[in-house]
């Protein structure tokens, strides 16, 4: 064999090759594009709320009643609610707790739920069969009925809301990595590592998560939209944020009442959540593109 | 064969799967040494037991198999009642394989450097160093053992997925993973079945020169007579999970004594024209294996002895030994 004497890739640059392709399978798609496009809106809403908000004392408990329910107009683009409060801004602030309770809910359910599902498709035995019953008893509930559940025992606000759906949601994760271990475990390349000298730890978290870590990204991906879906819906029944904080479902709930006379209160903050939930579920399609390329190119170039 | 202590020795290895049919008696009885520096080959079709015995070595059984008797001398250790623990310190250090499939055998998620660096520190975190560092040291080594696999631009391989590697340079990626550790045995099961001929007698070629100026001891598995010859100083022909025949390399070649070794033989093509004649029959059915000589429903030349006594693994000649009625006078009741 001669040595090739083409230029030296040094790791950083081939990671940085792997970046580019994954980013052009990812724009062959447009609605993938739009997704993240949406997702990439709403993450500069939540963190620049305060300078985008017209109003952003409105977020809090601010009442002006002489300017309760005016439509969308150029000092309220999206109409005022009950008390006089600008709804633009309100949803401004609003992205900012939706998306800061998608974030947390989604990272203890996957501290918890990814961790119990190696452990239970790795080492199995009698520890893995009770961690995945127990799994399935969550899972037998809808995950929203759980919620409600947990919150109504608990005291209804936003904090205890989030345990909530955390404590339903990381099943999910449990069983997805479940699966995935008990498939991947099986792969030549585990063995071949015990084969060099690895141990049982090295080989879960170093072999085989490093390999389900794409498919987890996908579905907090996916799930991120859903978990702001219940969050808002544990709202709208007065079991998450409570009035007057500036929480979507909140101010769907609130705006109701005014339907459909004065549409603008519950509409505006309805659409907020539609386009949240659309824009995750397109951008974890994307990714999913991304990556099951990326595993297709792996069979197929064997 | 030397006085010296051999590197690896197995003796009267049995191990049983248990399976839905029942228990089926994998290996039985089997007998191999390898002496340091030497290379031997472990011959034999499909399902007679070579990669069993191969693992068995490593300590990586499937779940279901059964050591039931026989002990693996490695420097005076057994490793079948070695701890898991210890094992650990032996697969990759002292012992290493070559697996068989170069596309499943790597882990798609991590580079060709990563891989490498994995093991150099996870081997080099129990003899010197501590914690994590990829020191210009580690990544010296890495290089070092790609240069010496012949891969071409082992910098820009570093930093490359499996994927974008081809079949033979994948295999050149798993010969390195094999040998980064410093092995003393190396087991190659399959080596390059998986490539294509041309890279495949290449491969094998590099792997005989490495063995020969790093005087490693390597025990080749393969069902192909033509490989064994080519690379190894010894072949020991297995069949239905015992040995047949064992004998110098070039020996087999020239007179089998065994006749399934000469069935073996004559069932590999040859660019002369015919296809090989094969041996009748199939593999024993290890569940309820013949009760005497395993090979006796298909051998040609079977006696009346061979279905009722076990044939032992005897010397027929100097340095050659076969396990058939036809050539051993004494035998044992099966």
């Amino acid at each position: 064999m001669i040595a090739e004497s083409r230029p030296v890739a040094e790791p950083k640059v081939a990671r940085a090759r792997e970046w580019g392709k994954m980013w052009f399978r990812f724009r062959q798609s447009s609605l993938s594009v739009a997704g993240l496009g949406i997702v990439v809106v709403i993450a500069v809403c939540a963190a620049f709320a305060p300078v985008l908000a017209p109003h952003p004392q409105h977020a809090g408990s601010f009442v002006d009643f002489e300017n309760s329910l005016r439509p969308p107009s150029p000092k309220n683009p999206l109409g005022t609610d009950d008390a006089g409060r600008d709804i633009l801004s309100r949803m401004l602030f609003g992205a900012r707790i939706s998306v800061t309770l998608g974030i947390i809910v989604l990272a203890i359910a996957v501290a918890v739920g990814v961790p119990l599902g190696l452990i239970a498709g790795y080492w199995g035995g009698r520890l893995g069969d009770a961690i995945m019953r127990v799994t399935d008893v969550f899972l037998a509930v809808p995950p929203i009925a759980l919620a409600l559940a947990v919150t109504a025992a608990l005291r209804p606000n936003l904090t205890n809301a989030m345990i909530a759906i955390a404590f339903a949601w990381w099943p999910w994760y449990t069983r997805l990595v479940y699966g995935q271990v008990l498939s991947i475990k099986e792969e030549q390349f585990v063995e071949a590592s015990r084969g060099l000298g690895a141990g049982p730890l090295r080989i879960a978290f170093r072999e085989i998560l490093p390999n389900a870590w794409s498919t987890i990204l996908i579905k907090v991906t996916l799930d991120m939209g859903f978990v702001i879906l219940t969050a808002s819906g544990l709202s709208f029944l007065g079991l998450g944020a409570q009035p007057p904080t500036a929480e979507w479902g909140t101010m769907i709930a609130e705006g109701r009442m005014y339907l459909p006379g004065y549409w603008w209160a519950a509409t505006f903050p309805g659409f907020a959540i539609l386009l949240t939930v659309l824009g995750f579920n397109l951008l974890g399609d994307g990714l999913r593109d991304v990556f099951d390329v990326q595993i297709e190119q792996w069979q197929a170039g064997s | 064969m030397s006085l010296m202590e051999p590197l690896l020795a197995i003796q009267d290895l049995g191990i049983h799967m248990l399976t839905y049919e029942g228990r089926a008696r994998v290996i039985n009885g089997v007998r191999l040494t390898i002496h340091k520096g030497e290379t031997v080959a472990l011959v034999g079709e499909t399902g007679c037991g070579k990669s069993i015995t191969a693992k068995a070595i490593l300590g990586l059984l499937p779940p279901n198999a059964e050591t039931v008797s026989g002990s693996i001398m490695f420097k005076g250790r057994d490793l079948l009642r070695l701890p898991e623990e210890d094992l650990h310190g032996i697969r990759g250090s002292q012992i290493a394989m070559i697996f068989q499939d170069p596309s499943t055998a790597l882990n798609p998620v991590f580079t060709v450097g990563e891989q490498l660096t994995d093991v150099v520190l996870w081997q080099g975190a129990r003899r010197a160093t501590r914690g994590r560092r990829v020191t210009g040291a580690v990544r010296q080594r890495c290089l070092e053992i790609l240069r010496l696999v012949r891969i071409p631009d082992p910098e820009g391989t570093l930093g490359r997925y499996p994927v974008e590697l081809s079949g033979g340079m994948r295999q050149r990626v798993l010969i390195a993973l094999a040998l980064v550790g410093r092995p003393e045995l190396l087991i190659a099961d399959e080596l390059g079945t998986a490539l294509d001929v041309s890279v495949q007698d290449q491969i094998l070629l590099e792997v005989r020169e490495l063995v020969r100026t790093g005087g490693l001891s390597v025990l080749y598995i393969t069902h192909n007579l033509g490989v064994a010859r080519l690379v190894s100083d010894r072949i020991y022909v297995m069949y239905g999970g015992e040995i047949a025949e064992v004998a110098p390399a070039a020996e087999v070649f020239r007179r089998q004594l065994h006749p399934y070794s000469q069935g073996l033989l004559a069932a590999v093509p040859r660019l002369t024209g015919r296809m090989g004649e094969g041996i009748e029959g199939r593999i024993p059915d290890y569940v309820n294996p013949p009760p005497a000589c395993r090979f006796e429903p298909r051998c040609p030349f079977r006696m009346e002895i061979c279905s009722l006594n076990r044939p032992l693994l005897l010397e027929a000649e100097p340095g050659r030994w076969v396990a058939c009625h036809f050539h051993g006078s004494r035998e044992e009741s099966g």
